[in-house]
């Protein structure tokens, strides 16, 4: 009898570790979907500030210092990588602004205004991937971190996944290039 | 003594007349007057409207005293009450008071439907061409609740009804809304059916910013009506949606979104957005927002309708086109601040 609980109780307990570890998995792969969409936005913001620089040269040919080279966005980037890339483009746009500023009548042509409604669009979807990000990373470190799954994920090697670093929230507000 | 006699009288039926008519015995029942008010045609139609009921709820006195005066006449003249002739008179006044109420019953309804129409017509068709140039305005005529079913904002419903639909376009895109009430036929606890109201209120068909793949939908979590919780707003299709959790706790709790991409979802519910939504469902109460296409469905459970012809004395007499275009605004109002919320264009909350 006492064998048969044993037996039992055995069966539970590995029933519960391979339904949490599947569990980890799926948010696991959340996460990397969540990541994925990010760099997606990445590309994207990528591709509209280059046209950005493009259409500033030549307003901005003596302020080099300025003129940072845009981190190439592409697929499959680790976090470190993602963090890189977004904080360049974070920098390219402060700069961006900084030489709207000294140059009014750039803000006038139309092409311009263009890049402007996109760059804000690339900015809403890319906040927004970034926000799908942190929720799933939040779902998936909490579940990693209560007992006892937090057994199963010591043994089976799940470790926290990272949040993006989000300094500046206030300031990206204001970075448009208008 | 006699004038006293019929001062009482006339004093006594005023009062009554006063109380029935205008719910205060103080406050004077009298009909408009056509020079010194433009709405008098309206109140006086909707004044109507009630003395027909008051008429009405006496009518069964009126019958009692005929019949007491018939018996009165009987044993005064020693005649058997159960004779053939008394008999043939009680039949005669008893289908004679039935040809009557069948008379009270079609000129109410008359009346009601002349009051209406020219409610409709004076004072709502005025407000909405007032407050929105150009707008159509349906008043027997409502949303599709269908339609608004499909887009996920109101639960399910075996049929609806409603009332004042207003139709007009915005920056070239087409928006609507209306009353709308969506019942839903249920068992009581001795196997009869009775239809239950599942939605009371407005609903909307506003634009969005652009083209959405997919489909988000937010709802307040917990609705009620007279007390009774309602059975919510669709349910979440497990096929096709996944449940939104955001990182803003006091909104999950009040709000449940669903969305068939979850990028899209954090997408539209911004941070921003977010406690435009707390503070609306605050001041409003109850709703659904449904983004799907170029499109926003809206559906506020205010439990109550806008817009219908005053049923008071006090509101008759209140009855104006500056009151229905201010309630017209007030609807707008709330349509705004959800499409501009949701559009990510609002500065601020009123």
């Amino acid at each position: 009898m006492g064998m048969i609980i044993l037996v039992i109780v055995c069966l539970l307990c590995i029933g519960y570790a391979i339904a949490t570890g599947n569990r980890f998995k799926q948010l696991h792969i959340k996460i990397q979907e969540a990541q994925a969409d990010i760099e997606v936005a990445l590309i994207k913001r990528y591709d509209v500030l280059m046209q950005s620089l493009d259409a500033i040269k030549g307003y901005a040919e003596h302020e080099e210092k300025l003129m940072l080279n845009l981190i190439k966005a592409r697929n499959g980037m680790t976090t470190a990588q993602t963090q890189a890339v977004l904080d360049n483009q974070e920098q390219v746009l402060r700069n961006m602004r900084i030489i709207g500023e000294a140059y009014p009548q750039l803000y006038s042509s139309e092409l311009y205004k263009n890049l402007q409604t996109q760059i804000t669009e690339t900015n809403e979807h890319l906040a927004a991937s970034k926000r799908l990000y942190h929720a799933n990373v939040s779902l998936y470190n909490q579940a990693i971190a209560v007992f006892p799954a937090s057994v199963i994920a010591g043994m089976t090697g799940n470790r926290p996944a990272e949040f993006l670093r989000d300094e500046n929230v206030e300031t990206k507000k204001e970075i448009h290039l208008r | 003594m006699s004038s006293n006699w019929k001062k009482d009288l006339d004093d006594s039926l005023r009062i009554v007349r006063n109380g029935f008519m205008t719910g205060d015995i103080h406050t004077e029942f009298t009909f408009s007057s056509g020079q010194d008010d433009p709405n008098a045609e309206v109140k006086n139609a909707l004044k109507k409207r009630r003395l027909y009921l008051l008429a009405f709820a006496f009518f069964p006195a009126f019958n009692g005293i005929i019949g007491g005066v018939e018996e009165v006449f009987f044993r005064l003249l020693h005649i058997n009450p159960y004779g053939a002739v008394p008999m043939m008179i009680r039949y005669a006044s008893a289908f004679l008071g039935t040809v009557l109420a069948i008379r009270f019953i079609k000129n109410w309804r008359g009346q009601s439907r002349d009051a209406k129409a020219a409610y409709d017509e004076k004072i709502m068709a005025k407000a909405v061409q007032e407050v929105m140039p150009g707008a159509t305005l349906l008043p027997d005529d409502c949303m599709d609740g269908m339609d608004l079913y499909l887009r996920g904002v109101v639960p399910d419903f075996d049929d609806f009804q409603g009332s004042y639909l207003i139709r007009y376009e915005k920056e070239g895109k087409a928006c609507a809304f209306s009353n709308l009430t969506l019942t839903r036929r249920e068992k009581d606890r001795n196997d009869r059916y009775y239809n239950k109201a599942v939605f009371v209120g407005q609903a909307y068909k506003l634009c969005y910013k652009s083209q959405m793949q997919g489909s988000v939908r937010i709802m307040t979590t917990t609705q009620g009506l007279a007390g009774e919780r309602l059975d919510g707003f669709k349910k979440r299709d497990k096929n096709r949606e996944e449940k939104i959790e955001t990182e803003n706790q006091a909104f999950n709790e009040r709000f449940d979104v669903y969305a068939t991409d979850p990028h899209m979802a954090f997408y539209v519910v911004t941070p921003v957005v977010m406690e435009k939504l707390l503070a609306m469902k605050a001041k409003y109460g109850s709703f659904g927002v449904a983004v799907s296409g170029r499109e926003i469905a809206i559906a506020l459970c205010s439990r109550y309708y806008l817009f219908e012809p005053p049923e008071s004395y006090q509101e008759i007499e209140n009855i104006s086109v500056e009151k229905s275009a201010d309630e017209i605004r007030q609807m707008l109002l709330f349509a705004k601040l959800l499409e501009d919320t949701i559009n990510g264009k609002a500065d601020g909350y009123a």
